[in-house]
């Protein structure tokens, strides 16, 4: 009897550790499921309409000197009341690139590029960090009347027909004190222009962006306009639908692997601005990936989260593309990238005091 | 001759011994190089390219597959370790995903680590969807990044990242304008919200919270760190 119970305390354990082994070797190499794509109506199937499709590329230009670009800032300057000064020496080497900062606040910046004429202005935040709304800020209406006003008058205003209002809305400031009082400021107004051409919208690079500040006076500007010309593409250019639907496929089983589902919203033929100079057809897949995501810390150990991903790409419907794909990656990021295991925490390592004021941080 | 000379060397230690005093005694830390880390949150979705687009401009310390560990119980190695360290991936509000699984932002500061600040970091930046709310998403935006226990703010500067939607088409132009701007010392979250104007859709919003005295910090000029316990936070945000 005794001999029994000794064998059923060796055994049970036993058979039940080599069952759970069995059990985890099978779910460890089952196939893995796969990831279904549902389409909604709206991702209609590709049907390129070969007669009507136009692409287009930068109208070849002198590259702006570096005199024009300084009187650019210089105009820019002086309608806003900024004041910005040549950063001559980078803590980045800039390419075919000016800068100019403000040392008094790091968020005053011009930045053009000198090939595309292309530029970013701020003209500086430090003004509207205080406890306090900016006075007389536009209403959506009237921010975008003011923005083009504002364009006009700095002969920037790119060609009406290109023209789509895409966005306003603002940049706003929260604040929540140590005694546990709160407020919500109103600093600035955003009106953002899209691009059209020949019917589709443009996506990618093209844009105007304005911030508005007090009285609807200008505080920031983007300008990212190149001018084109459009040729028609030949049918024989663009690749078939059944091969371009294949590659959106591809590409969505490629990016959502790890998904339990994906659903395709759009695949809308669009014109994609992304480099060399080009603005061409391609198209534009909108798609939620669902992903189930386990909490590994805190009081939700175990919990699992339901993400609902967002994602979207594009891809070329010419045969010989010039734009830069988002599919087209660099492969040194992935040469590069390492994998990581936790090492157990050295005397040192354990948490430092707070840096007191002067130190330098711990480099 | 020579008595110029050492006039000239006496005048710029001079210089020197007052630079530093005037660092000393104000709330301004300055320095001529700091430490980069980034974690991509996927093996095969591009985030990999996103986060090394930041750390390209810079001679960058850590570049890793994320891992729950490097924000939560090895912190101190890993994010708190960086002077800003950048993930990309998936997330949600106060959460990302790493490739072994989501971490709760909220409870970070619950590791054997503490939270991020009490080490090094003074910013930390998301590029991922939702992670950053705003006043916008949710009325009470700052607890649970100072909350004690769990918040992740221990000395940290300013957290970025989206109150919205972060598009894969445009996360890795957005992190390489920033980290060019970062490099050339402008304001941290002023030139986060530049890189989102200047990369992003126009649905893409950008959001940062901030001890408010770093309201300005740039990485080579930042005030003195933030008390690990304060509830004093910021947020600015588009709309």
């Amino acid at each position: 009897m005794f001999s029994i119970l000794i064998s059923r305390r060796v055994w049970v354990p036993a058979v039940l550790t080599v069952a759970s082994l069995l059990c985890l070797m099978v779910y460890a190499q089952r196939p893995e499921k796969p990831v279904l794509i549902h389409y909604l109506a709206s991702a209609k199937p590709v049907h390129l309409d070969r007669e009507r499709i136009q692409t287009f590329v930068a109208k070849p230009g002198p590259p702006l000197s570096e005199e024009e670009a300084t009187r650019l800032a210089e105009r820019l300057s002086s309608y806003t009341k900024a004041t910005l000064v040549r950063q001559k020496d980078p803590g980045e080497k800039l390419d075919s690139r000016l800068l100019f900062q403000n040392q008094k606040d790091p968020s005053a910046t011009f930045d053009i590029n000198l090939r595309t004429g292309e530029f970013l202005f701020n003209g500086g935040l430090a003004q509207y960090k205080k406890e306090e709304d900016t006075g007389r800020l536009p209403s959506s209406e009237e921010a975008a009347r003011l923005a083009s006003v504002h364009l006009e008058k700095l002969t920037m205003l790119p060609p009406q027909n290109e023209l789509v209002l895409a966005h306003v809305g603002g940049v706003n400031m929260g604040l929540h004190r140590p005694d546990g009082s709160t407020s919500l400021y109103r600093k600035l107004v955003v009106v953002r222009y899209d691009r059209t051409l020949a019917g589709l919208p443009v996506l990618g690079d093209s844009r105007v962006v304005l911030r508005l500040a007090e009285g609807g006076s200008l505080a920031g500007l983007i300008r990212r306009w190149s001018p084109v010309e459009g040729r028609k593409v030949q049918p024989e250019e663009l690749l078939a639908d059944d091969v371009i639907e294949k590659s959106i496929k591809e590409r969505l089983l490629a990016e959502g692997r790890t998904a339990t589902s994906i659903v395709v919203k759009f695949t809308d033929l669009v014109l994609y601005d992304h480099g060399n100079g080009v603005i061409e057809p391609a198209i534009h897949v909108v798609a939620d990936m669902h992903f189930e995501v386990p909490v590994m810390n805190g009081r939700s150990v175990g919990e699992i989260r339901r993400l609902d991903v967002p994602y979207d790409t594009f891809l070329p419907v010419l045969k010989n593309y010039k734009a830069k794909y988002p599919f087209m990656r660099n492969p040194e990021a992935t040469k590069r990238v390492q994998s990581d295991q936790p090492v157990p925490l050295k005397e040192r390592e354990t948490p430092a005091s707070e840096t007191t004021a002067g130190e330098k941080s711990p480099d | 001759m020579k008595r110029e000379v050492r006039f000239l060397k006496r005048g710029s230690r001079l210089v020197i011994f007052v630079g530093c005093l005037f660092l000393a005694t104000s709330n301004i830390a300055v320095r001529a190089a700091g430490k980069e880390g980034g974690y991509a949150g996927t093996k095969d979705q591009g985030h990999d390219e996103v986060v090394y687009n930041f750390l390209k401009h810079f001679s960058y310390e850590q570049y890793y597959y994320a891992r729950t560990f490097q924000f939560g119980d090895y912190n101190n190695q890993r994010v708190d370790a960086m002077d800003i360290a950048i993930f990309a991936g998936h997330g949600n509000q106060w959460f990302i995903s790493t490739t072994d699984g989501g971490v709760d932002l909220s409870s970070v500061g619950s590791s054997l680590n503490w939270g991020w600040g009490d080490n090094n970091a003074e910013f930390v930046v998301f590029e991922s969807c939702d992670v950053v709310p705003s006043p916008i998403e949710v009325s009470d935006w700052w607890t649970k990044w100072v909350q004690e226990p769990g918040g992740s703010f221990d000395g940290l500067h300013q957290a970025l990242g989206f109150r919205t939607l972060s598009w894969q088409s445009t996360d890795q132009d957005i992190t390489d304008d920033f980290g060019g701007r970062v490099r050339n010392n402008s304001g941290v979250w002023e030139c986060w919200f530049d890189a989102i104007n200047n990369q992003g859709r126009s649905d893409e919003m950008g959001s940062a919270v901030m001890y408010p005295p770093a309201d300005g910090d740039t990485y080579y000029n930042f005030v003195a760190d933030p008390p690990y316990n304060h509830q004093n936070l910021r947020v600015w945000y588009q709309y």
